[in-house]
C-alpha cells in the first residue's frame, strides 16, 4: 500500500481492537503451544527415567520396636512371622512356644507343644510349616507349625472384631482379627500339630533334618551311635478309621567320622533329599550323597572355613533348600552352591564351591535368617550388628546395630517387609522395606553368578516355567545383541549405500536420479513389519538352503561388477561415452551372472572344501578349521590384490601408459585383474591353509553353529532398511557440494571420478559420515525385523550363524507381560532409557558433524 | 565429459589421436562400475521386493485347481497345490515305500541326481484328517487325477474343506444324488441361508447386544452408588432393584429375539449338503456355515475371476475368521485408518505452533538450536521407546488417573487405564511430531523474507502476516509434512504392540453405538496383523496367503499416502510459484 496514502487525515484510520488482540493472543497460544510440544520432548527422556530411578533405590529399614516377652529364658531357638505380620512365635529355651504381636508386643497366647517329651534335636523349616523332632529314645515326631489364615463373612465374624475400620486389629482367644476390604474379617491364628512319635533309629537322635519332595518326607538324622539315619516317610490313610499309618523306609549307614573328630555339630539335608551334609565347627563337611536312601555314600569332604582358626558358628539353606549359607567366626557369611562342572569327580557330579560371602561386623555370625520367600538373607552377629543382604548380586539392603546385644535368633518376614530379632527374653522388631533388590548396578552390567549355574555369568532372564526360577536382570546380553546386529548390518548396508549416493550424485544423468531417487527413499517408509515378515517367512528359509550359493554370491557380485569394468574399458571409446547412462543395466546383468555362477559354485566349494556339508562344518563336527579362513581370507586378499593395483601398478603404469594405444592399456588391465584374481585366491589358500595349521578356529568365534533366524538374514534385511536413509543424507550432502567446485575439477581436466573421489568425497566426508551415524541410530533402535528374524535368543556370540535378543525386541516382547511396576516392568524402562541414550549420543553426534558440515559447505 | 591426461608433461601430439591409454586409467572406470553396484544392488533389491508382495498378494486369490494324489500306500489326498520344489529325499522315506515299489523309485531317482519332487498338498478337511497340509513326495504317486466334480469350501470354522458332492437333503430326505443336481439344489437355497445367517448374528450383535448394554449400564450404576453410599444403603437397595426390575422388563424382548434366532436355526437345520472327501468319508454340512464353495476343476475364467473378485471383496470389507487367517481385514483397515487420522489431528496442529513458535516467535539463539538439536534427535529416537513412554505414561498414568477419577465403578477392568486407540494415535503422534515440525520450519523457512517485509510494510500485524501471507506460502510443505507423518504412522507397529493394537477386535473404535466414538477401545491394525498373522498363527502355513495381501494392502496404503505427497508437493508449489512476484 503506498505510504503518503497514511498522511491524509481523512483516510487515516483505527485499527481495529480486534486485530492487536488476536495477534497478542495468538502470539501467546503459539508460544504456549510450542513450549508444551518441546516440554512433551523433554518428557520422553524424564517419564522413563523416573520410571527406572526407583531399581537403584535404598532399601529402608524403620524405627526399632522392642518388647519383652517373660518365660523365653536366656536363649531362645527361634522366630517366625507370619506373612500378614499379625503374629510370631518364638520358641523359648524350655521349648514352650509362646505368641505375640509383633506389631504391639502384645502376648496372644502361649503353647506347650512338648509338655511330655523334650527333644534332643529339631529342625524347622522357613519356607514350608514343616518341622521334625527326634528323641532320646530314637523316636522322631514329625510336626506342622503353621499360621491358618481364615476369612470371615458377615454372620460368622464374632463380635468383638464387628466394629473395627479396615486394617484394624484386635486379639482375642488365641487369633488376631483384623478388618479387610469388602467388610470381611481375616482371622489369623498358630498351629503347632504334633504326629505321634515314630521308631527312626535304634539309639538317641542327636540331629535330625527333614525334607519335603513330591512323594512324602526324607528325614536325614545323626544318632548317638555314629550313624547316619536316611528314611524316607509315607503316609497311609485309612479309609475307613481315618487313621494314618506312618512307614518309614530306608537305612541305618554308619559313618566312618574324620579321624580325630568327634560328632558334627549339625546335619542339613538338601530340599529334595539327595544330599546331606554333616558339618563339623572347624569348618570340616562331609557332603553324603543320599539319592539312593537305602545307601548313602560320602561324596566330598570339604573344609568350608579354609583360613586356620576360624570356625562355622552357623549354617542355613538359602531359599530353595539347595544352596548353603555358612556363618563363621571371622564374621563373614558365606554362599556355598552345588555346582555341576563336566570334571567334578564326585560320585554324584556335584562339587560345592564358594559364591559369595557377606560381611557382618566382624564378629562370629550367631544366627541366620534367610527369607522364605526372596533370596534375601538376614544375620546377626556377635557384637549385635544386624545385616541383610540380597543373596544374587551381594547388594547390603540393611545394617542394624544395637551395640552390646547378642542375639539368639534372627528371621525376615515372608514378604520381607520386616525383620525380627530375639536376645533372651527382649524381642525386638524393625519394618523393612527392600526396594528392587534384585536389581544393581553389579547386576545389570557384571557376571553375576547365579544359583545353578557353574561359573558367573551375563543373562537375562525374565521368566521361566518352574517356581523356584530366579529372575536374571542383566542387561549385557541385549546391548551385546543390540550391538551385532547394527554391525552385520551396517557391514552390509553402509558400504551399498554410500556407494550408491555416490554413484546418483556422480555418474547418473539429472534426469535418471529425478525417478530412482524418489524411489529409493520410498523404500524408507516401507514398514519394517513387512521386512520382517519378509524375512522371517521367506528368505530365511530360503537361504537356509542355499547357504554356499549365498556366500558365494556375495564375493562374486563385487568382483563381477570389477569384471564387468575392465570388459567395458574394451568397448571402442565412442561407444562407451555415448552409452555411458546404459552402464547400470551391464551392472545388472554382471550381477545376475555373479548369481547365477554363485548357484554353481557354492555347492562346489561346499564338497571341495567343506566335506560337502556346509552346516556340518560349521557346528564343529566335521573338517579341519582351514577352509573357513580360506573362504575368509579370499575376499580379502583379492580386495587388497585389486587395491594394489589400484595403487601401485597403476601409478607405475601411469608414464608407459600415455604411450601405449587406449586398446592395449585395456587389455592389460583385463589380463590384470586375472592375475589379481588368481594371485588373490592363491595368497588365500596358503594363508588360511598356514592359519588353519596352526589351530585357530573361526568356528565359535564369527562363525558357528547355523540356526534358520540368524545375524546374516537380519544383517541383509535391516540393511535394506537403513540403506534409503543412508542414501537420502549422503546423497543430499554430496549434492550440497557448491556446483563450481565441480566445474573447477572437470574444467582443469580431471575426470568425473577424479572429481568425484578427489574433490567431491572429501568435501562431503562430514555430512557422508552424518550419514552414517543416522544410518546406526535406526539400526539401533529397529524393532520389528530383529523381533521376527533374530531368533531372539539372548546369547552372547559374535557368531553369524546365529540369533541374538536386541533391547528393542525384548521390550517388545516382555513389556506386555510384565506387571506395572514390578523390577522387571521398570528394567524395561530401563532398557528403553539405554536404547534412548544410544541413539541419542549417536544423533547428537551426527547432528553436529553435519551442522559443521553445512558451515563448511557454505564457505566454501 | 573431459577424458584429457592429467600429465604434467604433456605427451606427444599424437597421444589424443589413440595412444592415450592414460586416460583410461584415470577414468577410474572399475571404481565407477563399484559405485555403480551399490546403486545398482539397492534398486534391484526394491524392485524384487515389491515385486514380489505385489506377485504374491495379487495371485493368492485366484481359485486354483484341486489335485487328487493315490499313493502307493493307499492313501489318498486332494487339495490345492501351495508349494512345489525338489528336494533330496532319505533313505528311509524311500524304504518306507515298501520292497515293491522302493527300487524303481530309486532307479528315478538316480536318473534326477538323487533330487525328486514334492508338492505341499493344501488338503483341509481338519474336523476329518487332523491336518490342514501334506506334503507328497513323487515317488509316492501312483496316480494323479483332477476330479471333476470337486468342490472347495470355504467355511466358517476348521478351515477348508474339499470333496465331491454326495446328496443334498431337505428335512432329511435326499433330493438330489448326482454331484450336478446336487450342485444345482445347493446354488438354489444357498444364498437364503447365508442371508438368514448374516441376520440371525445382526439380531445376536446389535439387538441383543443393545439389551445387554442396558443391563451393563444398569449394574455399573449400582456399582457406582454402592462407592458412593455404601453396600447395603437405601440408594443402593434402590439402585439394585432397578437393576434387577429392568432386567425383568428386558426379559420379553430378550425371549423374542431368541424365539427369531430359534426360528432362523430350525429352518437352517432343515438344510443338509453332504460331501465325500478323497477317501471315501462323508461329511454333511449345515448351508449356512459355508462361506463360498465352488468347483474347482470346471471353473472357466470369468468364473474364476468372480471368485477372485468376490475373494477380495470379502478381504477389504469383512471381519476375520478362524484365527484371522481367514475372510476380511475390515477393522484392521478401520483401524488403521482411524488411529492414523486421530494420530494427524493431534501431531499436525502441534507440529505447526512447534514450528512456528521456533521459525517466529521464539528469541534467544542458543535455547533455539538447543531445541532444533532435540527435535531433530527425537526424530532418531528407535519407536518402540516411545510405545515404552505410551504405555507408561498415556495408558498407566494418563488413563490410570482418568480410571480412577471417572470410572471407578469399572475397577479393577481398566477403562482407559490400558492400550486404547486414544494413547496409540498420541503415541504414534508424539512420535511423528518431529517429521512435521522439521517439514513445517522449512517450509516456513522458504517464504521469502521479503513477502513478510511486505507485509510488515502493508500494516499488517504479526499474526495476520503469518495467517494471510507466510502460512499459505508454508502449506505445500506443511501439507507434504502431514502426508509423510501419517504413512510414517500407519507403517509403525512396534510401538502399537504396547500400547492397544490387539489381535481381535471386533468392536469397532467408531460404531452406531452411543457416544459413537470409543477412544478407549482396543484395535486391529495392519501392521500388527501382518506380525501376528506370520508368528502368533496357528496355522502359519494356511495364514500365508492372507499376511502377503495383508502386506500387499499396507504398501498400497502407505505408497499412496507417499505419492500423494510428492504429488501435493509439485501441485501446490506449482501454484504458488506462478502467482510470486
Amino acid at each position: 500500500m503506498p505510504v503518503e496514502n497514511g498522511n491524509r487525515p481523512h483516510s487515516r484510520r483505527r485499527t481495529h481492537w480486534s486485530v492487536p488482540f488476536i495477534d497478542r493472543a495468538a502470539g501467546s497460544i503459539i508460544s504456549i503451544g510450542g513450549f508444551l510440544v518441546i516440554a512433551a520432548v523433554l518428557l520422553v527422556c524424564v517419564f522413563l527415567a523416573l520410571v527406572a530411578i526407583p531399581l537403584f533405590g535404598r532399601s529402608e529399614t524403620g524405627s526399632e520396636r522392642r518388647f519383652v516377652v517373660p518365660g523365653l529364658g536366656s536363649d531362645p531357638r527361634a522366630v517366625r512371622v507370619d506373612e500378614y505380620m499379625a503374629i510370631a512365635w518364638v520358641l523359648g529355651e524350655d521349648w514352650s512356644v509362646r505368641l505375640v504381636r509383633p506389631d504391639t508386643g502384645e502376648m496372644i497366647d502361649r503353647i506347650e507343644p512338648f509338655a511330655d517329651a523334650i527333644p534332643t534335636a529339631a529342625s524347622i523349616d522357613v519356607e514350608r510349616s514343616d518341622a521334625v523332632f527326634g528323641y532320646p529314645d530314637g523316636t522322631i515326631r514329625q510336626a506342622q507349625f503353621r499360621f491358618a489364615s481364615k476369612i470371615l463373612f458377615r454372620d460368622s465374624i464374632p463380635d468383638q472384631a464387628r466394629d473395627l475400620k479396615q486394617g484394624d486389629r484386635i486379639t482375642a482367644d488365641g487369633a488376631v482379627y483384623e478388618m479387610v476390604a469388602g467388610g470381611q474379617v481375616r482371622a489369623q491364628r498358630f498351629e503347632a500339630l504334633l504326629e505321634e512319635p515314630t521308631k527312626a533309629a535304634s539309639s538317641g537322635i542327636l540331629l535330625i533334618d527333614e525334607a519335603h519332595i513330591p512323594s512324602g518326607y526324607v528325614i536325614a538324622a545323626f544318632t548317638e551311635n555314629g550313624d547316619l539315619v536316611t528314611k524316607s516317610v509315607t503316609k497311609r490313610t485309612n479309609l475307613m478309621t481315618g487313621v494314618v499309618t506312618t512307614r518309614l523306609t530306608g537305612a541305618e549307614t554308619p559313618i566312618e567320622l574324620p579321624q580325630g573328630m568327634g560328632n558334627p555339630e549339625r546335619l542339613m539335608l538338601t530340599g529334595n533329599g539327595d544330599c546331606v551334609f554333616l558339618i563339623w565347627s572347624d569348618g570340616t563337611t562331609l557332603r553324603i550323597d543320599t539319592r539312593d536312601i537305602n545307601n548313602p555314600a560320602i561324596a566330598e569332604r570339604i573344609d568350608l572355613t579354609p583360613e586356620p582358626g576360624v570356625e562355622v558358628t552357623s549354617a542355613a539353606f538359602l531359599l530353595g533348600r539347595s544352596s548353603l549359607l555358612v556363618g563363621d567366626s571371622a564374621g563373614r557369611l558365606s554362599l556355598w552352591f552345588r555346582t555341576k562342572p563336566a570334571d567334578a569327580g564326585t560320585i554324584d557330579g556335584v562339587i560345592l564351591r564358594l559364591a559369595r560371602q557377606f560381611e557382618g561386623d566382624g564378629t562370629p555370625v550367631v544366627a541366620i535368617g534367610p527369607s522364605a520367600r526372596k533370596r534375601l538373607i538376614t544375620f546377626a552377629s556377635k557384637a549385635g550388628t544386624i545385616a541383610t543382604y540380597f543373596s544374587t548380586n551381594g547388594k547390603r539392603l540393611a545394617r542394624i546395630a544395637s551395640p552390646g546385644v547378642t542375639f539368639d535368633t534372627v528371621g525376615i518376614a515372608p514378604k520381607g517387609d520386616a525383620i525380627v530379632a530375639v536376645a533372651g527374653e527382649e524381642v525386638r522388631v524393625w519394618p523393612f522395606q527392600s526396594k528392587h533388590p534384585e536389581s544393581s548396578v553389579d547386576a545389570m552390567a557384571g557376571k553375576i553368578w547365579y544359583e545353578g549355574y557353574n561359573e558367573p555369568q551375563h543373562i537375562w532372564q525374565s521368566s521361566s516355567g518352574t517356581d523356584d526360577f530366579e529372575e536374571k536382570f542383566g542387561l549385557v546380553p541385549l546391548v551385546f545383541g543390540t550391538i551385532k546386529a547394527t554391525i552385520y548390518c551396517m557391514l552390509f548396508g553402509l558400504p551399498v549405500a554410500i556407494l550408491a549416493a555416490i554413484y546418483t550424485s556422480e555418474f547418473m544423468p539429472r534426469r535418471t536420479r529425478a525417478t530412482v531417487k524418489p524411489m529409493i527413499e520410498m523404500m524408507a517408509s516401507l514398514p519394517s513389519v513387512v521386512l520382517g515378515f519378509l524375512a522371517a517367512i521367506i528368505f530365511a528359509p530360503f537361504i537356509e538352503d542355499v547357504v554356499p550359493a549365498t556366500l558365494a554370491a556375495l564375493i562374486l557380485v563385487p568382483i563381477s561388477l570389477v569384471l564387468g569394468a575392465c570388459l567395458w574399458q574394451m568397448l571402442p571409446r565412442t561407444i562407451g561415452i555415448r552409452h555411458a547412462s546404459k552402464r547400470p543395466l551391464a551392472m545388472i546383468a554382471m550381477a545376475i551372472l555373479a548369481i547365477a555362477v554363485a548357484s554353481r559354485l557354492g555347492p562346489l566349494v561346499e564338497r571341495l572344501l567343506f566335506t560337502g556339508d556346509l552346516k556340518a562344518w560349521l557346528t564343529g563336527n566335521v573338517g579341519s578349521p582351514a577352509p573357513g579362513w580360506i573362504v575368509l581370507l579370499s575376499p580379502l586378499c583379492i580386495m587388497s590384490g585389486l587395491l594394489l593395483k589400484g595403487r601401485v601398478l597403476e601409478a607405475w603404469a601411469r608414464r608407459p601408459g600415455a604411450a601405449r594405444t587406449r586398446r592395449l592399456v585395456a587389455a592389460m588391465d583385463f589380463a590384470l585383474f586375472f592375475i589379481t584374481i588368481v594371485a588373490g585366491l592363491l595368497a588365500a589358500y596358503a594363508l588360511g591353509s598356514a592359519v588353519g595349521a596352526m589351530g585357530f578356529d573361526l568356528r565359535g568365534s564369527v562363525v558357528g553353529t547355523y540356526v534358520q533366524r540368524n545375524a546374516m538374514i537380519v544383517g541383509f534385511v535391516m540393511g535394506f532398511a537403513v540403506i534409503p536413509i543412508i542414501y537420502t543424507v549422503a546423497e543430499d550432502a554430496l549434492n550440497a557440494v557448491p556446483e563450481h567446485l565441480r566445474a573447477a575439477s572437470l574444467g582443469a581436466g580431471a575426470t568425473p571420478w577424479q572429481t568425484a573421489w578427489r574433490i567431491i568425497v572429501p568435501t562431503a566426508m562430514s555430512g557422508l559420515f552424518s550419514a552414517t551415524m543416522i544410518g546406526f541410530g535406526r539400526a539401533v533402535g529397529e524393532t520389528m525385523i530383529v523381533l521376527m528374524a533374530a531368533g531372539n535368543t539372548s546369547i552372547i556370540e559374535w557368531n553369524i550363524f546365529n540369533g541374538f535378543r536386541t533391547l528393542s525386541a525384548n521390550i517388545a516382547v516382555e513389556l506386555p507381560e510384565a506387571v506395572q511396576g514390578s523390577t522387571h516392568y521398570r528394567m524395561l524402562f530401563l532398557a528403553a532409557l539405554v536404547l534412548f541414550i544410544m541413539t541419542f549420543i549417536v544423533n547428537t553426534v551426527a547432528e553436529v558433524v553435519r551442522q559443521r558440515f553445512r558451515k563448511r559447505a557454505f564457505q566454501l | 565429459m573431459s577424458t584429457t591426461a592429467d600429465n604434467p608433461t604433456p605427451p606427444a601430439p599424437q597421444a589424443r589421436g589413440g595412444r592415450d591409454g592414460l586416460s583410461l586409467i584415470a577414468e577410474g572406470q572399475m571404481m565407477v562400475w563399484l559405485t555403480g553396484g551399490g546403486f545398482v544392488i539397492s534398486l534391484t533389491m526394491i524392485v524384487c521386493l515389491v515385486g514380489l508382495i505385489v506377485w504374491k498378494g495379487s495371485t493368492t486369490f485366484w481359485p486354483s485347481p484341486v489335485t487328487q494324489l493315490t499313493l502307493l500306500d493307499g492313501r489318498i489326498f486332494a487339495g490345492e497345490v501351495t508349494r512345489d520344489e525338489t528336494y533330496p529325499p532319505r533313505d528311509a522315506e524311500i524304504d518306507a515305500l515298501g520292497p515293491e515299489h522302493a527300487p524303481a523309485a530309486r532307479a528315478t531317482l538316480k536318473e534326477a541326481a538323487g533330487e525328486s519332487r514334492r508338492r505341499l498338498l493344501r488338503t483341509g478337511n481338519f474336523d476329518v484328517s487332523g491336518s490342514h497340509f501334506n506334503w507328497v513326495s513323487q515317488f509316492q504317486i501312483k496316480v494323479e487325477t483332477k476330479p471333476d466334480w470337486i468342490l472347495v469350501v470355504e467355511r466358517l470354522s476348521w478351515g477348508r474343506f474339499y470333496g465331491e458332492p454326495a446328496r443334498m437333503l431337505i428335512d432329511g430326505v435326499a433330493v438330489a444324488e448326482t454331484p450336478e443336481s446336487v450342485w444345482n439344489t445347493f446354488r438354489e437355497h444357498h444364498n437364503a441361508r447365508r442371508d438368514a445367517w448374516r441376520q440371525q448374528v445382526h439380531i445376536e450383535r446389535h439387538a441383543i447386544g443393545a439389551l445387554n448394554r442396558q443391563l451393563e449400564a444398569a449394574r455399573l450404576e449400582s456399582r457406582r452408588i454402592e462407592a458412593m453410599h455404601g453396600d447395603g444403603s437405601p440408594q443402593h437397595t434402590a439402585a439394585l432393584a432397578g437393576a434387577q426390575s429392568l432386567a425383568e422388563s428386558l426379559a420379553p424382548e430378550y425371549a423374542a429375539f431368541q424365539s427369531q434366532i430359534d426360528a432362523i436355526k430350525a429352518e437352517d437345520a432343515r438344510f443338509d449338503l453332504v460331501l465325500r472327501t478323497a477317501d471315501g468319508t462323508e461329511k454333511s454340512f449345515r448351508l449356512s456355515e459355508i462361506v463360498r464353495i465352488y468347483p474347482a476343476n470346471r471353473l472357466d475364467r470369468a468364473d474364476k475371476l468372480g471368485i477372485y473378485i468376490s475373494r477380495w471383496r470379502e478381504f477389504l470389507f469383512d471381519e476375520p475368521r478362524e484365527a484371522n487367517s481367514e475372510g476380511g481385514v475390515f477393522p484392521a483397515i478401520f483401524g488403521t485408518v482411524t488411529m492414523t487420522l486421530l494420530m494427524s489431528i493431534a501431531v499436525v496442529p502441534f507440529g505447526i505452533m512447534a514450528a512456528l513458535y521456533m521459525r517466529e516467535y521464539a528469541r534467544g539463539g542458543l535455547v533455539i538450536s538447543a531445541v532444533r538439536i532435540a527435535v531433530n534427535n527425537l526424530a532418531g529416537v528407535p519407536s518402540i521407546v516411545f510405545g515404552v513412554f505410551g504405555l507408561g505414561f498415556f495408558c498407566y498414568f494418563v488413563g490410570g488417573g482418568i480410571d480412577n477419577l471417572f470410572y471407578k465403578e469399572r475397577l479393577p477392568s481398566p477403562t482407559f487405564g490400558t492400550g486404547g486407540i486414544m494413547w496409540a494415535s498420541l503415541t504414534l503422534a508424539l512420535l511423528t511430531l518431529p517429521v512435521v515440525i522439521v517439514a513445517t520450519e522449512e517450509a516456513l523457512a522458504a517464504v521469502p523474507r521479503s513477502m513478510r517485509e511486505g507485509s510488515y510494510g502493508c500494516g499488517a500485524s504479526k499474526w495476520q502476516t503469518i495467517w494471510r501471507i507466510v502460512l499459505p506460502r508454508a502449506m505445500p510443505g506443511i501439507m507434504t509434512g502431514a502426508i509423510l507423518a501419517m504413512a510414517r504412522g500407519a507403517g509403525e507397529v512396534a510401538p502399537l504392540m504396547l500400547v492397544g493394537a490387539v489381535k481381535l477386535a471386533p468392536e469397532l473404535p467408531i460404531d452406531g453405538v452411543s457416544p459413537f466414538i470409543h477412544p478407549e477401545r482396543s484395535f486391529m491394525h495392519l501392521g500388527f496383523h501382518i506380525y501376528d498373522l506370520g508368528f502368533q498363527s496357528q496355522n502359519s502355513e494356511a495364514a500365508k496367503p492372507m499376511v502377503f495381501t495383508t502386506t500387499l494392502l499396507l504398501i498400497l496404503i502407505i505408497v499412496t499416502l507417499n505419492l500423494a505427497a510428492i504429488w501435493l508437493r509439485a501441485r501446490l508449489s506449482r501454484r504458488f510459484r506462478a502467482s510470486q512476484f
